[in-house]
């Protein structure tokens, strides 16, 4: 019973979160690895195109929920996402018509688009203060548990209970269905073998026929909706707050990095390392050691590795020790 | 006129020329190959001719038309394909996959038709279709290579050294293939480093030496040619 007991901890504290985590930072690497994939640069200001796109769901959330519209026990956010995903397209395209098609013209290299997209990380950073504020925003409504941890602990028969949030399902469904329609994009329609022809030799491509511009505009329209879907699910299971999404670029490029610059399923898999990874290192594993060990024995400390305030460092680490053991990523991708 | 007429063509990298008044002719159903000493200009001249390099001067007319303003990727469309040396393949698409790419511009519904001919000419392909083009020997990715180029049905098929770096039995292998591919009336033009070998199976041949014609002929008189024999040929 106590290994039961300790098992069903870790599950609700650790299990759990980090796998909705980990969904939400695979759709936010998958955008990441696709810009690079087709247009070559790390783009840093994916992470305030998740947070424009989640802005406007949470504006248009707030009017249906205004209008009295709902779709309980689902949150309405999930009804004014459609929305945050047109806008995020839209404000992609316009930046990529803007500024970025200027440096495609002029052929400069990846460093320069990298140094470019912060700029327009900022600039689209400040527009969203304008426009919502820097404060908190909360929008979720709906059902929030699907099982809570008193209901869960009655139904296995434990001490413990394993507490699952209807954000935390509804993530990874949303997660799945977006993944696995990218893959079936991407491997069995005309557009998406032409993407990945590109994004394997740009010339050859052009010999194809194959249309860059399209290519890019396509690649722009999935980045931009992985991003306004990515946004949104992480505000509903944690919170909109824009400081969040500059922070949120370290564990989505470590993600990236990690599991092989311009693969899909690298991203994947290395979305859910890295979450794992961030909250296994940062779990106190006090409890959790007291059911293993004899009874009514504990250890003294917290038996936590390290604080949660230092949670990014695990991304840190992580991309460090990538880059020095193999730089290539799990799935052996391209090298900045 | 010749179906691919290339006359007096200059041009090069940046300022200086490579290749002076330089002439290349094919006839629909003929094999044409460029062969000369290494740095003669021959890849520039095919570069030339696809539109890879601006032209300081001179022409480039396929089936009477004047195509010499034409981006690469616009001469596509007008029946050419070309074949690169390097990078030639889709490495992480599968075989399929490469040769639907090569389809990519048509519109048509014979795709599936051209799809089982250039299976039906590289056998090999047909049994790979599903690996990654990037698994396969120098050999077979050749034949990728031109099995792309045929996917979009060219009337002039443009290969620079396609037995580069293949074994001798993979070359004539290769060559049987391409005089194949000519008789179903395609024009064929390339730049080949073995030149015997690619001269006995050529309708015509153009040496090149230092960017400008030295010899033209038929690929015959050429090979019975002594001045010829004696310098790039080896006696």
């Amino acid at each position: 019973m106590e290994v039961l007991n300790a098992l069903a901890l870790f599950a609700n504290f650790v299990v759990v979160p980090a796998t909705a985590y980990g969904a939400q930072l695979a759709l936010g690497a998958l955008g990441v690895t696709i810009i690079f994939g087709i247009l070559k640069f790390a783009n840093f200001s994916h992470g305030e195109l998740m947070s424009f796109g989640t802005m406007i769901t949470i504006l248009v959330t707030w009017f249906l929920q205004d209008m009295g519209v709902g779709i309980a026990p689902f949150p309405t956010a999930l009804l004014a996402l459609p929305v945050g995903v047109l806008a995020a397209i839209g404000v992609a395209l316009l930046t990529d018509r803007m500024v970025f098609r200027f440096y495609r013209r002029q052929r400069s290299n990846p460093i320069v688009f990298a140094i470019v997209s912060v700029g327009v990380m900022f600039v689209l950073a400040g527009l969203i203060r304008i426009i919502i504020g820097p404060a908190d925003q909360s929008f979720a409504d709906g059902q929030r548990f699907i099982i809570g941890a008193f209901a869960s602990r009655d139904l296995l028969g434990l001490d413990e209970g394993i507490a699952i949030k209807q954000s935390q399902v509804i993530t990874v469904v949303v997660a799945l269905v977006v993944v696995v329609w990218l893959f079936w994009f991407l491997q069995k329609t005309r557009s998406g073998k032409a993407m990945r022809a590109y994004s394997d030799d740009e010339d050859l491509a052009l010999l194809c026929g194959i249309n860059p511009e399209r290519v890019v505009m396509i690649a722009w329209v999935i980045a931009a909706s992985l991003a306004a879907i990515a946004g949104t699910l992480y505000g509903l299971d944690k919170t909109y707050k824009p400081f969040i999404f500059l922070q949120i670029l370290l564990p989505i490029f470590a993600a990236t990095i990690l599991g092989g610059i311009g693969q899909p399923v690298g991203a994947i898999l290395g979305a859910f390392i890295v979450a794992f990874s961030e909250v296994m290192v940062t779990y106190a594993y006090k409890k959790f050691l007291a059911y293993l060990g004899p009874a009514d024995w504990a250890p003294d400390g917290l038996v936590q590795l390290l604080s949660t305030d230092y949670k990014f460092a695990v991304s840190f680490i992580i991309l460090v020790a990538v880059l020095l053991i193999r730089p290539t990523g799990i799935i052996r991708g391209k090298v900045i | 006129m010749s179906f691919l007429s290339a006359t007096g063509m200059t041009c090069g990298y940046g300022a200086a020329d490579i290749i002076h008044d330089c002439t290349i002719t094919v006839e629909k159903g003929e094999i044409a190959v460029v062969v000369g000493p290494n740095g003669a200009g021959k890849s520039t001249a095919m570069k030339a001719v696809f539109g890879m390099l601006d032209l300081r001067e001179g022409t480039v007319t396929l089936n009477g038309k004047d195509i010499s303003k034409l981006a690469p990727q616009d001469r596509v469309p007008e029946g050419m394909a070309f074949v690169p040396q390097n990078r030639n393949v889709f490495v992480s698409l599968t075989v399929e996959e490469n040769l639907e790419m090569g389809a990519f511009i048509r519109e048509d519904n014979e795709i599936e038709d051209t799809k089982d001919q250039v299976f039906g000419l590289f056998p090999i392909l047909a049994e790979k279709r599903n690996q990654p083009a990037g698994e396969l020997s120098g050999g077979q990715r050749q034949q990728v290579a031109v099995g792309r180029a045929l996917m979009t049905r060219p009337d002039l098929l443009m290969l620079d050294e396609p037995t580069a770096g293949v074994s001798p039995i993979v070359m004539d292998e290769l060559f049987d293939k391409i005089l194949e591919i000519a008789k179903t009336g395609v024009a064929i033009l390339m730049v080949e480093q073995n030149a015997r070998q690619a001269l006995e199976i050529a309708d015509h041949g153009f040496v090149m030496v230092q960017g400008r014609n030295r010899f033209t002929d038929t690929g015959e008189a050429l090979l019975a040619n002594e001045d010829v024999r004696r310098s790039f040929l080896g006696g």
